[in-house]
C-alpha cells in the first residue's frame, strides 16, 4: 500500500496518512474486513517514526473505521451503509465550504459560484 | 514509561560566557528527540553536560541557587554505576576513537565491552556503509568515521542513546539508513533517542519531540504534532492610511491576544506567532479595514519564529 507524505508540511504526518487512509476506507479502496500494514512495516517504509502511524491508527480506530483484532493487527470495520454514506459526505461538505471560502475571497457572490457550479456539472455530465 | 534524565538548573559558562542558564530538562522512556538550536547555542555542549563529560558550573555566591543537577536512570551523572553506563550511546561529532587501531580491531575491543552486541547488525552495517575493516581509524573520511562511530553506538542497542548531529557528514543512502536504525530502537518503547540536528525534514519523520534550544535554555519542549497543530503564524495587514501611532497602538493590541509569543512589525504588517489551544476571536483586536492570513507554519518556519 503507498503513501505519501510530506515530512516538512505544516499538516502533521499522522493526520495526512489519516486522511489518506480515511479517503481509500470511504471509497472502498480499503474494503471491510480487510488488514491495514502494520505500523512497522509502515513506518520502515516511509521511515517516520513507528508512534506517529499508530497514532494514526487509534485515531481512525476511535473514530470507528478500523478494528483492533488481538494479534492480528488492525482491520478494516464493517459498518452500516448510512454511516459511510454520511462521512463521505462530510468529507464533501469539508470540501465545499473551503471552496466557498477561497471564492469569497476571489471576490465571487454565492449566487456566480452556484452559476458556475451548475455550468461545470452540466459540463462534466455531458461527456 | 521511566524517566531517563532528569536535568535540573544546568548552567554552563565558557569564560565569561554563559552559555547555559538554569536548564531543566526531562527525557522519558519511548521519547525520539530532535534537539535544535542555532550555531553555538550549546546543543553539543547540553549533550555533554548531560553525560558528565564536561563539569557545569558551580553554584556562585550571588545566585545562590543549588548546584545543577543531573541525573541518568536515577543516578547523579558523576557517578554512574557500569551497570547505567553500559546503558548509554553517545556519538560526538569528531571521532574520538584510537586512530591507529584497524577499524575491525576497534569493532572487536568494543563488542567484548557490551554483553547486548549484536553481531548480525554489525556486519549488516559494515557491509551496507562500505567500511573498510582493515583502514586504520586515524585514515578514514570524516564520514566513514562518523560511520564507524554510529556502529559502535548502535550495535549495542543503548537504552539512551545520545548522537550529536549524526547526520551531518553522511551521504544520503546512509542518512536514510541510520533513520531506520533509529526507527528500530524507537520500536521498543524503553529506548529513548536524543539527537541535534539543523536537517528539520529528518527530524520532522523520526522525531516524536522537538527540543529548542535557544538563549541558554530549553524554550519550547513539546510533541512535534502538537508543535505542528498549535503554533501559527498571524499576519495582519492594517490600511496603509494608518498613521505611525495608530500602528504602534494596534500592534500593542494584538500582543494582548491570549497566548502570543512573538510579536514584530514591517511597515504596517504586523506578524503574531500565536499559541493556538483554542479558536481565538482575532475580530474584536482588530482594527477597520485590517486584512488577517492564518499561515501553517512547517518546523523550519517554526524554529525560525521561535529563535528569531
Amino acid at each position: 500500500m503507498n503513501f505519501t507524505i510530506s515530512p516538512s508540511s505544516g499538516v502533521p504526518i499522522y493526520r495526512q496518512m489519516y486522511e489518506q487512509l480515511e479517503k481509500r476506507i470511504l471509497s472502498g479502496q480499503l474494503s471491510a474486513g480487510e488488514f491495514v500494514p502494520s505500523v512497522r512495516s509502515i513506518a520502515t517504509k516511509l521511515q517516520v517514526n513507528p508512534m506517529t502511524i499508530s497514532k494514526t491508527y487509534s485515531l481512525l480506530e476511535e473514530r470507528g473505521y478500523l478494528v483492533r483484532v488481538r494479534g492480528k493487527g488492525m482491520q478494516v470495520a464493517v459498518r452500516e451503509n448510512h454511516d459511510v454514506s454520511n462521512d463521505r459526505q462530510k468529507l464533501i461538505v469539508a470540501q465545499i465550504s473551503s471552496l466557498i471560502e477561497e471564492s469569497q475571497q476571489l471576490g465571487m457572490t454565492i449566487p456566480e459560484l452556484k452559476q458556475l457550479m451548475l455550468d461545470v456539472l452540466a459540463k462534466e455530465g455531458a461527456k | 514509561m521511566t524517566q531517563v534524565v532528569q536535568i535540573k538548573n544546568l548552567s554552563k559558562s565558557f569564560g565569561s560566557t554563559r552559555l547555559l542558564k538554569n536548564l531543566d530538562w526531562e527525557i522519558q522512556s519511548g521519547d525520539v528527540i530532535g534537539l535544535l538550536g542555532k550555531n553555538g547555542s550549546g546543543k553539543s555542549t547540553l549533550l555533554s553536560c548531560l553525560l558528565g563529560l564536561h563539569p557545569t558550573d558551580n553554584a556562585t555566591e550571588e545566585s545562590s541557587q543549588n548546584d545543577s543537577e543531573i541525573s541518568l536512570f536515577d543516578e547523579p551523572n558523576r557517578d554512574l554505576s557500569p551497570i547505567v553506563r553500559e546503558k548509554l550511546g553517545y556519538v560526538p561529532q569528531t571521532c574520538s576513537e584510537v586512530p591507529w587501531m584497524t577499524v575491525r580491531q576497534t569493532l572487536d575491543f568494543r563488542a567484548q565491552c557490551y554483553p547486548t552486541w549484536n553481531k548480525e547488525r554489525e556486519s549488516k552495517l559494515c557491509s551496507h556503509w562500505q567500511l573498510n575493516l582493515d583502514a586504520r581509524v586515524g585514515d578514514l573520511s570524516v564520514g566513514q568515521a562518523q560511520k564507524l562511530m554510529l556502529i559502535l553506538a548502535l550495535c549495542y542497542s543503548p537504552d539512551l542513546l545520545i548522537l550529536d548531529e549524526p547526520a551531518a557528514s553522511l551521504d544520503p543512502s546512509a542518512r536514510r539508513e541510520l533513520m531506520t536504525e533509529i526507527i528500530e530502537l524507537a520500536s521498543d518503547n524503553n529506548k529513548a533517542v536524543v539527537f541535534s540536528t539543523h536537517i528539520t525534514s529528518d527530524l520532522e519523520r523520526i522525531a516524536n519531540k522537538v527540543a529548542i534550544l535557544n538563549e541558554g535554555k530549553i524554550q519550547c519542549f513539546m510533541p512535534l504534532d502538537d508543535l505542528k497543530e498549535t503554533i501559527t503564524k498571524l499576519v495582519v495587514e492594517l490600511p496603509c492610511t494608518n498613521s505611525e501611532e495608530e500602528l504602534v497602538t494596534e500592534s500593542k493590541k494584538l500582543l494582548n491576544l491570549p497566548n502570543c509569543i512573538k510579536q514584530y512589525r514591517q511597515g504596517n504588517e504586523i506578524t503574531c506567532i500565536i499559541e493556538k489551544h483554542s479558536a481565538i476571536n482575532i475580530d474584536a483586536v482588530l482594527p477597520e479595514g485590517a486584512n488577517v492570513q492564518d499561515v501553517a507554519l512547517s518546523l523550519e518556519d517554526i524554529f525560525v519564529e521561535l529563535t528569531r
